[in-house]
């Protein structure tokens, strides 16, 4: 079923009576099974889309359509339960770790959408396998483990509601590269066994270049762009993105120029390579 | 002489097991010396005990000849600042102004002097059209500018960064890389950058590997860079383009290819 | 993104935006030591006169201030009503206006659905405080009107003192409003906080930690606005995981709520360590003397609307007094 915005827009309403529209005009169709990353200047809006997929956010204008709920929603229409079918990770999702242990704070996510004790306990326990938390971490305090740790106790407390779409606010935000490197990788697995829909939202070209099979680019609170990652960063207007470029495809146009080989669009080291080991030099 | 010195220097937080492992290090004046190493590795500690926030179990350290203790303190924090990762918890003002001026009315520098000074820094890194801004509405990066400008104020020889960029976005990260360069190299101060991104720490001078509270190794980046073995066994992300260079001399095919190594040594080593 | 700014400062550059903080805070207590001292209506009304014309001079935007009062209209209603209702103690006291009024079974009723249709209709009328007026008056017009059925018969008398004694009352709590919110209005927090400061140095003599307070007040309100960001993260966290306090039962919103103090604590506690870290690295030593780059000069001005307020206070003491008699 997937998610589908029509025609969205959404204004805040500031303190001085300033309505600034934070999204405008927002026509989106994502299916299931997509891996899909969200870019863009800070202040594009990505932040207010994405708040949109799991019923934060009600539209101001159009209409959002979440697994077959309709947003904004009729007066008597209750909105927790919606928010089961898309799981948000926030950026530094340390934060919101409450509990005695990190096992009752991950079954506290899939208990407030209903699930009994034992039903909630069982997925738990696979969400915290899943992103490699060992038994004997789940009886500790969430406060007394490493910040690698309580990220991911996060990320399984997401992950045990059992979501169709998985949001990624800037899952590596504040990490080193190689925890950085563990949690992409992580969700990348998901995706691909699992076959849960992705979106990210992220700043790093790196990361986007690298996972992201469909990439939509925001400015201004419009989409600007909406293909994949070869098309974007040959696209002759790709300066107005205001975006980085990937370091592969950098090198690449290094190694273009002073090697004078012909250039090709490549995003990570194997293919980069092969590339070369063809070329015959 | 070297403007810090460290001998012998140990300190442990539980008594089980030492964070700072018998450390030696000298770091001569002007220098720009970064410190990488795995998260737990003491480089967070290191950078706490040099300011003085904790203090050393055994060994000294001296700031440029005045030795490191309750007494001299006042002293030595007029000459070694620091500037740490979370940009809102170290933003003390109401204002940009505030802050800004918030070391230098503890040094009890006069109010009309503190005016100037404020002025002067704000514009210097930029923010003099936000002298009035509150820091809830600024950025990471701008908050990180702020501080930046605060230590300058207080016309410290030494300054530490201590992972100042990992919790900024690209932009930001982008933007306070380009100051530290600055301070380097236009206003010559020593500077400690501690980080784990391993493509910053190549534009230092200087390279100090920390891992479990003791010196690893330490040189130029180019010797600290070919030694990408010892760098990922101890979980350090080398970066990309030397992952690629390593690659390329690995591989059969490639490894002969003089010309090509050459290249991709070389855009390693580019800023 | 955030558009809020601590406090309710509205920015200008009228004379009262120039006036000393000290000076304006004492003006504060002063006038309303002056208001509270005066004991009748037409005093008051000067009084309240005085006291609107400095504010329109300020240039400060009415509606703002009208805004002030609107939390006030019930207690301001309530009081009126039972004043109304009240009668009389004095015997010079005059009859303006009298009629039947009855708690019949058809005012009842009526009345019972008007109050239905009140808080129905509520949500969805602009003028909330003219409906508020609206549905008041007509309770009472309607025990005048309808006498029908078993009825329990009232008189009600209004007396010019009765009215006088709200109109005393009503405009006291007026002009209060209007001295505190032009001092909020005119006033940055900071300047406010120097304020404080600088009129309980005295008190340093007694050990009392004056710069102390000062700084804990100052980061205060330097929190404020990111705790709230904070406080709308972690809400917004927790609702993606099934948090919405609207919807649940009373012992889920326990943990709930719990799920949302518990965190803010947490990265309030951690806050609390790093930035004492700074402050100690900067050169922060409590208790130890600090220069400060905020510095307020008493002015010409300073002094006039001192001895201006101070002038008001004593012309009120005397009038209490009896000093000076005025036949009003």
């Amino acid at each position: 079923m997937g998610i589908l915005f029509k025609d969205v827009s959404y204004a805040y309403k500031g303190v001085k009576d300033d309505r600034f529209e934070a999204i405008n005009g927002i026509n989106l169709k994502i299916k299931d099974g997509e891996f899909v990353a969200i870019i863009g200047k800070t202040g594009s809006g990505k932040s207010t889309l994405v708040q949109h997929m799991n019923a934060l956010l009600q539209p101001s204008k159009g209409t959002v359509e979440i697994y077959g709920n309709i947003l904004p929603k009729k007066r008597k229409q209750k909105i927790g339960p919606i928010r089961k079918h898309v799981g948000l990770v926030f950026q530094f999702p340390e934060y919101q770790l409450f509990e005695y242990t990190v096992l009752k704070d991950i079954m506290f996510g899939p208990k407030n959408f209903g699930l009994k004790e034992e039903e909630a306990e069982k997925k738990a326990r696979e969400a915290a396998k899943l992103v490699g938390l060992g038994d004997e971490i789940l009886e500790r305090s969430p406060f007394r483990i490493s910040g690698g740790q309580m990220r991911r106790t996060a990320i399984a407390g997401i992950l045990a509601m059992e979501p169709h779409v998985l949001v990624l606010d800037e899952p590596t935000r504040g990490l080193d590269p190689q925890g950085a490197k563990e949690v992409m990788e992580l969700f990348n697995k998901i995706h691909e066994e699992y076959n849960k829909t992705i979106v990210l939202v992220s700043h790093d070209m790196n990361i986007v270049s690298k996972y992201a099979k469909r990439i939509i680019v925001l400015k201004d609170g419009k989409i600007v762009f909406d293909g994949n990652r070869e098309e974007l960063f040959l696209s002759s207007n790709f300066k107005d993105f205001s975006l980085e470029k990937p370091l592969a495809l950098e090198l690449m146009e290094y190694l273009s120029e002073t090697l004078n080989i012909p250039f090709k669009p490549l995003f990570n080291e194997e293919d980069i390579i092969s590339y070369l080991k063809e070329l015959d030099l | 002489m070297a403007i810090i010195q460290i001998k012998g220097l140990q300190f442990s937080y539980d008594r089980k097991h030492e964070a700072i492992n018998n450390i030696n290090l000298n770091i001569e004046k002007g220098k720009w010396v970064a410190v990488v190493g795995p998260n737990g590795s003491g480089k967070s500690t290191l950078a706490k005990l040099l300011v003085g926030l904790l203090e050393a179990d055994k060994g000294t350290i001296f700031i440029d000849g005045l030795e490191l203790n309750q007494k001299n303190i006042k002293e030595i924090r007029k000459k070694i600042g620091i500037v740490f990762q979370n940009p809102d918890n170290q933003f003390v003002g109401v204002t940009v102004r505030h802050d800004i001026a918030f070391g230098l009315e503890n040094q009890l520098v006069p109010q009309p002097e503190i005016v100037k000074l404020v002025n002067e820094y704000a514009e210097l890194v930029g923010m003099k059209d936000y002298l009035d801004k509150e820091p809830h509405q600024l950025s990471g990066g701008e908050k990180q500018r702020v501080a930046i400008a605060g230590a300058l104020a207080m016309n410290q020889e030494i300054m530490i960064f201590d992972e100042a960029t990992s919790m900024l976005d690209p932009e930001g990260k982008k933007d306070i890389t380009n100051f530290i360069i600055k301070l380097n190299e236009e206003f010559e101060k020593t500077l400690i950058t501690i980080t784990h991104d391993l493509e910053f720490a190549r534009k230092a001078d200087y390279i100090i590997v920390i891992n479990e509270g003791s010196i690893m190794m330490e040189g130029i980046p180019e010797e600290i860079f070919s030694q990408s073995e010892i760098l990922k066994s101890i979980d350090l992300d080398i970066p990309f383009s030397l992952r690629l260079y390593e690659r390329a001399k690995k591989d059969e095919k490639l490894k002969d290819n003089e010309k090509l190594l050459e290249v991709l040594w070389a855009y390693c080593l580019k800023m | 993104m955030n558009n809020i700014v601590i406090g309710q400062y509205i920015p200008g550059n009228s004379w009262i935006y120039k006036i000393d903080p000290r000076v304006k805070m004492v003006a504060l207590i002063v006038l309303m030591v002056a208001t509270f001292l005066l004991n009748s209506f037409y005093l008051m009304l000067i009084m309240f006169g005085l006291m609107l014309i400095m504010f329109l001079t300020t240039r400060v935007p009415f509606l703002k201030m009208l805004r002030g009062l609107k939390p006030l209209m019930f207690l301001l209603t309530f009081t009126f009503v039972i004043q109304i209702l009240g009668g009389t103690t004095s015997e010079s006291a005059k009859p303006l206006f009298t009629t039947d009024m009855f708690l019949s079974a058809s005012s009842i009723t009526i009345i019972v659905l008007i109050t239905i249709i009140y808080f129905a209709l509520k949500k969805y009328i602009p003028f909330r405080v003219i409906w508020f007026f609206i549905f008041v008056f007509l309770i009472f017009f309607v025990q005048a009107v309808l006498p029908y059925g078993p009825a329990y018969k009232y008189t009600l008398t209004i007396y010019d003192e009765a009215l006088l004694r709200t109109g005393f009352l009503v405009l006291r709590i007026i002009i209060i409003v209007i001295l505190s919110s032009l001092l909020t209005f005119t006033t940055m927090p900071t300047d406010i906080t120097n304020g404080i400061e600088s009129l309980l140095k005295p008190l340093k003599i007694i050990r009392f930690p004056v710069s102390e307070l000062a700084m804990m007040l100052s980061l205060t309100l330097r929190f404020i606005p990111t705790l709230l960001d904070e406080a709308n993260k972690i809400i917004k966290a927790q609702a993606s995981r099934g948090v919405e306090l609207s919807e649940s039962k009373f012992k889920e919103k326990i943990t709930q709520v719990v799920s949302l103090l518990i965190p803010l604590f947490v990265v309030s506690f951690k806050r609390a360590e790093d930035m004492a870290n700074a402050m100690d690295v900067r050169g922060y030593v409590v208790g130890a003397n600090r220069t400060k780059i905020d510095v307020m000069r008493m002015r010409f001005s300073d002094y006039f609307s001192l001895v201006v307020v101070l002038g008001i206070l004593t012309v009120t003491i005397l009038l209490r007094v009896g000093v000076i008699n005025v036949p009003l």
